[in-house]
C-alpha cells in the first residue's frame, strides 16, 4: 500500500493545511487495525478526536442548567419603613444621648454652684465714678441704707444672716 | 466616633464656662430689661445704673487709709470707722435707679430672682414685705445682697458683692 499520500497529508495536518474532507480521511485511516509502525504513533490522537465528536450533551443538560439558574437567582429586597429610617433613628440617638449629657452636666453645675465660689465677670465693671470720694460717698449711702433695711428686716446686732430656704 | 468626641468635649468646655461666670443681679436685670424694652415700652432714658468696681473699691479704701495716716482724728467718726471694717470685704456695688416705670422694673426684678431661687434667696427675719432684700450665699458667706427699695416715685436696686461674713453683718448693722 502506497502511504506517500497518508504521510503527505500528516505533514499538511501538522502545518493546519488540511480541509475537512482530509482530515476525515485520515480519521478513516486510523480506523485500520494494521498500521505501518512509523504512522501507528499517531493513532491514539485521531481515536481521541473520534471519541470527543461522538460526546453530546446529555437529555438531563436543559435540567440542570434551568436548576442551576434557579439557584442564583437574586431576589429584590423589600426594605420596609422603619428600615430605611434606620440612620434617622442613629442621628436621633447621638443626639437625644448629647442633650441627655448636656443637661446632666448644667444640672450639676446648677445645682453645685452653691458649693463652689461663682467668679462675677467684673472685668466687663466700668465704673461711674473716677473721684473715690464720691465713690466712697455713694457706698457709705448704699452701706446705710443695706444696714436699716436689714434692721427693718428683723435683724439684731447678735443674730446671724440664715436664710431661708 | 470622632465627630461625637469632639461634640461632647466642646459640650463639656462650653458647661465649664457657662459655671465659671456668673453676672451679678444688677447685670442681669438690665439685660433682662434691653430683652423686653420693646414688650413693655421702656426705654433707657427711665433708669440709670451706678457701677463701683472692685479696682474703685481698692482706690477708695487706699484713699480711706492715707486719710487716717494723715490726720489720725479722722477715724473718730463712727460711720467711716464701721465701713473701713466692712470695706476689704465689699467688691462692687452696683445700683439701679429709675424714676418711670417703676412698676413694670419691679416686677422684672422679683421675676428675676424667683426665676433665679436656687441662687438668691429672700431675707425675711420679722415676716415683713419690705424692705425687698435677698442673699445669695456660698457656703457660710454672703457673696451678693440686693435691696430693693420701691417708693411712690423711686425705685432703686442695691446690690453689693464680695465675701460677707456675720462679723460684717454686725459691723453693718452698728451703722
Amino acid at each position: 500500500m502506497d502511504y506517500k499520500y497518508i504521510e503527505q497529508l500528516l505533514e499538511r495536518y501538522w502545518e493546519c493545511e488540511t480541509t475537512p474532507e482530509e482530515e476525515q480521511l485520515l480519521r478513516d485511516f486510523y480506523m485500520q487495525k494494521n498500521l505501518p509502525a512509523n504512522l501507528e504513533r499517531y493513532r491514539s490522537l485521531f481515536e481521541y478526536e473520534k471519541e470527543e465528536a461522538n460526546i453530546s450533551l446529555g437529555e438531563d443538560f436543559d435540567e440542570k442548567v434551568l436548576s442551576k439558574i434557579d439557584e442564583t437567582v437574586v431576589k429584590a429586597q423589600r426594605n420596609t419603613f422603619s428600615f430605611r429610617m434606620y440612620p434617622f433613628y442613629r442621628a436621633a440617638a447621638v443626639v437625644a444621648i448629647i442633650f441627655t449629657l448636656g443637661m446632666a452636666i448644667q444640672h450639676s453645675f446648677s445645682t453645685s454652684n452653691e458649693g463652689t465660689s461663682p467668679t462675677y465677670n467684673y472685668a466687663s465693671y466700668k465704673d461711674t465714678y473716677t473721684d473715690p470720694q464720691v465713690a466712697y460717698e455713694q457706698v457709705a449711702s448704699a452701706l446705710k441704707e443695706v444696714s436699716d433695711g436689714l434692721r427693718e428686716s428683723g435683724l439684731q446686732p447678735e443674730d446671724s444672716i440664715n436664710i431661708k430656704n | 466616633m470622632k465627630y461625637i468626641f469632639c461634640l461632647f468635649l466642646s459640650l463639656i468646655a462650653t458647661g465649664f464656662c457657662k459655671a465659671d461666670v456668673n453676672e451679678d443681679f444688677v447685670g442681669l436685670l438690665l439685660s433682662d430689661i434691653k430683652a423686653e424694652q420693646n414688650t413693655n415700652n421702656t426705654s433707657e432714658e427711665d433708669y440709670s445704673c451706678i457701677t463701683i468696681g472692685p479696682s474703685m473699691m481698692e482706690k477708695v479704701l487706699d484713699m480711706m487709709s492715707n486719710d487716717t495716716e494723715e490726720d489720725p482724728a479722722a477715724d473718730t467718726d463712727t460711720d467711716k470707722e464701721h465701713i473701713k471694717k466692712i470695706l476689704p470685704h465689699i467688691k462692687s456695688l452696683r445700683i439701679f435707679n429709675a424714676q418711670h416705670n417703676m412698676d413694670v422694673y419691679y416686677n422684672n426684678a422679683l421675676t428675676l430672682l424667683n426665676k433665679n431661687k436656687n441662687k438668691y434667696k429672700v431675707y425675711n427675719a420679722n415676716g415683713n414685705e419690705t424692705p425687698c432684700i435677698w442673699l445669695r450665699k456660698n457656703k457660710d458667706k454672703v457673696i451678693e445682697i440686693i435691696q430693693i427699695n420701691k417708693q411712690e416715685d423711686d425705685l432703686k436696686v442695691l446690690n453689693f458683692t464680695g465675701d460677707m461674713t456675720n462679723d460684717f453683718v454686725k459691723e453693718l448693722l452698728k451703722m
